[in-house]
């Protein structure tokens, strides 16, 4: 009986391979190892905390539940982000939500409904004046990354956030190689647009 | 001209640098365990194989497709033996002989010690002094066989029930 120990050291295969034996620790440990980034990658497309953990467990739902059908010849990180990519996607054509500030999703009319879409790190491990100084940059960095194409958004955030590779973003959103290259590139303009105020100040 | 792409350049890298520098975001606590309480787990796979075994020879179709398996392999292994024993049938028949001769000496004998406390001694003596071969045996085993068969089916039919209405019989007077 392996332990999340013995997991760690494996690759998603491997691991993938114990969980469709009916390892329960394997399950654990594909959780363990994307949900972060998984939720991540969907909180900054949609913007709105309760929506993400929905779109988030929806997207481990189906991709747990789906393990058997499962190609080993692909990445798993990439299986996992197209299904949470398209989660995201599908989400924000339905609502019709593209962008939104840091301070809350475009619907949000009540306090509460502005606390619960409003963004809230969790990993941060910085000193005090350089957590304030990161936080501004960081800030109005989420800000610009809210304001792209949602395409944009999912190219660039799996591009520098996740450090993913464009053969494998080009998996994971279903685009060739090229049009992956021509969005970071868009997205980078659009970014150093929206800060180069920053450069200013 | 210089200037702005030198600014361009450094805004760039700040972008990158601070892009890869974002945090991860994590869900609410428990998230682990409600996506866990909504996946089906398989189970071993050796027990699942068992399952479906068992399942598969418990349903009528399957028993007799089974039951089909079975006697294709009956047929197999038969498929081999005769072949077998024709080419060895001098012995077999050789050792068949011998044990069928013992059995029916046993079986003269028998039969003469139980006519001899039933019957005269002059039918007694007739009786014994008839050649009983093993040949004449077998037709007797045959016909006694048919006289049997014969007399058991003549018996079913004679206390067979009547068919037809049920009658009630009282008894009550």
């Amino acid at each position: 009986m392996p332990t999340a120990k013995d997991l760690a050291s494996l690759s998603d295969q491997q691991v993938v391979e114990l969980a469709r034996a009916g390892k329960e620790v394997a399950y654990r440990e594909l959780l363990r190892r994307y949900e972060r980034p998984v939720f991540s990658l969907i909180y900054r497309m949609v913007r709105d905390r309760a929506a993400a953990e929905d779109l988030a467990q929806e997207t481990f739902i189906k991709v747990l539940n789906a393990l058997d059908t499962y190609r080993p010849e692909y990445k798993f990180s990439s299986w996992i982000f197209k299904i949470a990519n398209n989660a995201a996607i599908d989400h924000l054509r339905r609502r019709d939500v593209s962008t939104l500030s840091l301070d809350g999703a475009p619907g949000a009319r009540t306090a509460h409904e502005v606390e619960a879409t409003a963004l809230q790190a969790t990993d941060q491990a910085q000193t005090p004046l350089a957590e304030l100084e990161s936080r501004e940059l960081g800030s109005a960095i989420e800000q610009a990354i809210a304001k792209l194409r949602p395409e944009y958004r999912a190219c660039i955030l799996l591009r520098h956030v996740e450090g993913r590779a464009y053969e494998e973003i080009a998996e994971a959103l279903d685009l060739p190689l090229g049009t992956v290259k021509t969005y970071i590139h868009r997205a980078r303009l659009e970014l150093r647009e929206s800060l180069a105020h920053l450069k200013d100040g | 001209m210089t200037d702005k792409y030198l600014e361009q350049d450094e805004l760039d890298r700040l972008i990158t640098r601070e892009l890869s520098c974002l945090p991860f975001y994590a869900p609410s606590r428990g998230f682990q365990g409600r996506v866990l309480g909504q996946v089906r787990r398989p189970e071993p796979r050796a027990l699942v194989a068992m399952q479906r075994a068992k399942a598969w020879v418990l349903q009528p179709r399957r028993a007799l497709a089974l039951a089909g398996a079975y006697a294709a392999c009956a047929a197999i292994a038969l498929g081999f033996a005769v072949p077998w024993v024709l080419q060895q049938m001098p012995s077999i028949s050789y050792g068949a002989g011998l044990v069928a001769d013992k059995l029916v000496g046993a079986g003269r004998e028998l039969g003469l010690a139980l006519a001899g406390s039933v019957l005269t001694s002059r039918s007694y003596e007739t009786l014994r002094s008839l050649p009983i071969l093993r040949e004449h045996a077998a037709s007797l085993a045959a016909l006694l066989t048919v006289a049997y068969t014969a007399a058991a089916v003549a018996l079913h039919r004679l206390l067979k029930s009547p068919g037809g209405k049920r009658v009630l019989v009282s008894t009550a007077q």
